[in-house]
């Protein structure tokens, strides 16, 4: 179920960037999300490598860059499978991140959309 | 001087973050509020662009490839040295001992993600005045630094000027023993001692009040004074109205001086004493372990202008043994670890614990320490002893006075006669002396030379002129007597005369002095020197045997004429040294 882009999103955040950005707003936005696949990649990596460490790095750096594009329920599964990272259990992460996979493309849609 | 404004310039903000979106969005941020960003991706590029542009703020991200911000945070400190650099660290770490270690690496404060405009941009602001009140403040302090450099120098210039002119006279003298600051002058005090040319001693303790350069500048005048007058022979009591007129006219309301002045002679073993404003200075008697207060009646000088200041003296026995301390106020002052003052009962109790005055003066500085439980560093407070002892011995001023001039006048005479006037009210022995010390290489005779001029003198105008018996000065309540008919009869001079005819030669390493002391009295019966005899064998004929046998001791000969109304003495005198 995708539902409104305001479950996904926080677009008074998303007004405010554009004012702030203005013709930048769009080289923002790709870089965003250019950034993020790699750091989605580090993230299911660890996972696979089921490295804790790792884990909780990678997580903590995607879910600060998502909380800044107003990516907040992104940030919110990040930062649960950080969690699990910093208590050692990378293993119980399969289905957050198989969230996070998903989530990451309703945001990039609604992202692409306000360019 | 820095003019202390929050941010009308534009800053210079180093903004470090591995993540580009989130460095872009802060860069946003940093622009928007009208100053400069500089990026970089990491602690090392951090650092790098830290010293090759020297931002005035540094956001840094915590979590970093290369070199992270805790380690960035630490060698941008060590770099910034006494300039502040604020670092505001950028965060998404929770935990408290993640963000207290920000702070320990020399982290000012931290920006959470999400990033929000509207505080960083705060903060930034904030930042910024506290660094510009932080470089205001570094300016003053170092203008107070170089200030008081330069106080310091301005006082050591001072301190040198001083000492030129307050010599330390004969405060090496083995009977004073004394505890002063080397910087005393600059709290205010100044002690002076000096030998007076009748062979006595003056001594001077003074208290300024206030502290530094405006405490010191009142000691100049008061030492130059004091050494000038004390050596030409004047009384103490012109001394101070001297020092008193000095000082009332130089010195701004307010200021004005404490002090205590003792001219002991130790032949007559007695003191007479001038307590303006000091605390009670004391008298400790060897032979009764009494000590007896000399409390002050008398304004500091200073305060009172000319006629309304009073240089009247009091008198007490001084017997050879006998000491007599000095103090200003700090000694009573100090204070223990309660803010306890030391106080008068204290110093009291010193005295009546002694059981050998020699120690008086060490035992009052271990009472002070034992009191106060520090040492006693002899800033704040001046402390001074002077025992009475035979005059043999005692070393005259140490110098500071320049050497006799070659040139001056060898071969001369004059006749200076003072009429009634004069008598009541002018002392002549220190013009005369000025005018003898002017001869070429007499001025080491000075004392004998005052010894006799003030005997012929004394002689002439008491018992010549007056008529006075010296019998009476044979006791001591005649002594007062005699001194309260001195006093009278010289308010009722008439048509009367004391007369000096003073005539000199040079001889080749010296010269011949002779001086004629006429007065327009009675006259006496001098031809008989038995009388001479008898009162040398007479102990008590010393003190009123006319001081003639002490002036024969002095001279190559005496002679009276004229129905006892002139006497003569041929003094000759040799180059010392």
């Amino acid at each position: 179920m995708i539902g409104s882009p305001q479950d996904h999103v926080d677009s008074v955040m998303l007004d405010e960037l554009k004012e702030v950005m203005e013709d930048d707003f769009g080289i923002l936005i790709d870089t965003f999300l250019s950034d993020s696949e790699i750091r989605l990649v580090d993230v299911k990596t660890a996972y696979d490598e089921l490295n804790s460490k790792k884990l909780r790095e990678s997580a903590h750096s995607l879910k600060g860059s998502c909380s800044n594009v107003g990516a907040a329920k992104l940030a919110d599964i990040c930062k649960h499978v950080e969690e699990l990272g910093r208590v050692n259990k990378a293993e119980d992460a399969g289905q957050l991140i198989k969230d996070i996979l998903s989530e990451f493309e309703v945001v990039r849609v609604i992202l692409k959309e306000q360019v | 001087m820095l003019v202390f404004d929050a941010g009308q310039d534009p800053l210079k903000v180093l903004i470090a973050d591995d993540n580009d979106s989130d460095r872009m969005i802060l860069q946003a941020f940093v622009k928007k509020q009208g100053h400069i960003p500089i990026n970089a991706r990491d602690g090392q590029e951090a650092v790098e662009l830290f010293e090759s542009e020297r931002p005035d703020i540094v956001l840094l991200d915590a979590l970093m490839p290369v070199m992270d911000g805790f380690e960035a945070a630490r060698v941008i400190k060590g770099l910034a040295g006494e300039n502040m650099i604020p670092i505001i660290f950028l965060t998404s770490l929770q935990d408290a001992d993640s963000l207290a270690r920000c702070l320990d690496v020399g982290g000012d404060d931290f920006l959470s993600k999400p990033y929000n405009r509207v505080i960083l941009q705060a903060k930034i602001t904030a930042f910024n005045r506290m660094r510009l009140l932080h470089s205001t403040v570094q300016a003053q302090r170092d203008q107070i630094v170089l200030h008081n450099e330069q106080l310091m120098h301005e006082q050591e210039v001072a301190k040198k000027v001083f000492d030129n002119i307050a010599h330390p006279g004969c405060l090496q003298a083995s009977n004073i023993n004394y505890l002063v600051s080397p910087m005393a002058v600059f709290n205010g005090d100044v002690l002076l001692a000096a030998r007076k040319p009748s062979g006595g001693m003056l001594v001077f303790l003074g208290d300024f009040t206030g502290h530094g350069l405006p405490a010191a500048i009142g000691a100049m005048p008061t030492s130059e004074i004091f050494y000038g007058m004390a050596l030409k022979g004047f009384s103490m009591q012109d001394i101070l109205k001297e020092i008193n007129n000095k000082l009332k006219k130089i010195l701004p309301v307010g200021v004005f001086c404490c002090g205590c002045m003792v001219d002991i002679s130790f032949r007559k073993e007695i003191a007479e004493v001038w307590n303006g404003g000091l605390p009670d200075c004391f008298m400790y008697r060897a032979e009764d372990r009494d000590s007896e207060p000399m409390p002050s009646f008398h304004l500091p000088l200073g305060v009172l202008g000319g006629i309304s200041f009073s240089a009247e003296t009091h008198l007490y026995e001084m017997k050879h043994g006998d000491r007599i301390f000095l103090w200003s106020d700090g000694i009573h002052e100090e204070m223990d670890e309660n803010e306890v003052m030391f106080g008068n009962e204290r110093l009291m109790e010193v005295f009546e614990e002694n059981q050998d005055p020699a120690l008086v003066f060490d035992e009052l500085q271990q009472a002070v320490r034992d009191f106060t439980g520090s040492t006693l560093q002899g800033d704040d407070h001046s402390i001074v002893e002077i025992q009475s002892v035979p005059e043999d011995g005692l070393i005259e001023n140490v110098s500071g006075y320049a050497a006799d001039y070659k040139s001056g006048p060898k071969d001369w005479q004059f006749t200076f006669r003072l009429g009634a006037s004069s008598l009541k009210s002018f002392n002549p022995l220190p013009l005369m002396i000025h005018i003898l010390m002017e001869v070429p290489g007499l001025r080491a005779h000075s004392g004998k030379i005052y010894t006799i001029l003030s005997e012929l003198f004394n002689n002439a105008l008491e018992h010549g002129v007056m008529g006075l018996s010296s019998e009476l000065k044979s006791s001591s309540a005649g002594f007062a007597e005699y001194y309260q008919k001195r006093q009278d009869f010289l308010q009722t001079l008439d048509d009367c005369f004391v007369e000096f005819e003073l005539d000199h030669k040079p001889l080749e390493c010296g010269g011949i002095l002779k001086m004629v002391v006429r007065d327009s009295g009675k006259g006496f019966e001098y031809n008989n020197k038995t009388n001479v005899k008898k009162a040398a064998l007479n102990k008590s004929e010393t003190y009123c045997g006319r001081g003639i046998p002490l002036v024969k001791t002095l001279c190559r000969s005496v002679q009276h004429s004229e129905g006892g109304r002139a006497v003569e003495v041929v003094f000759e005198w040799r180059i010392e040294g």
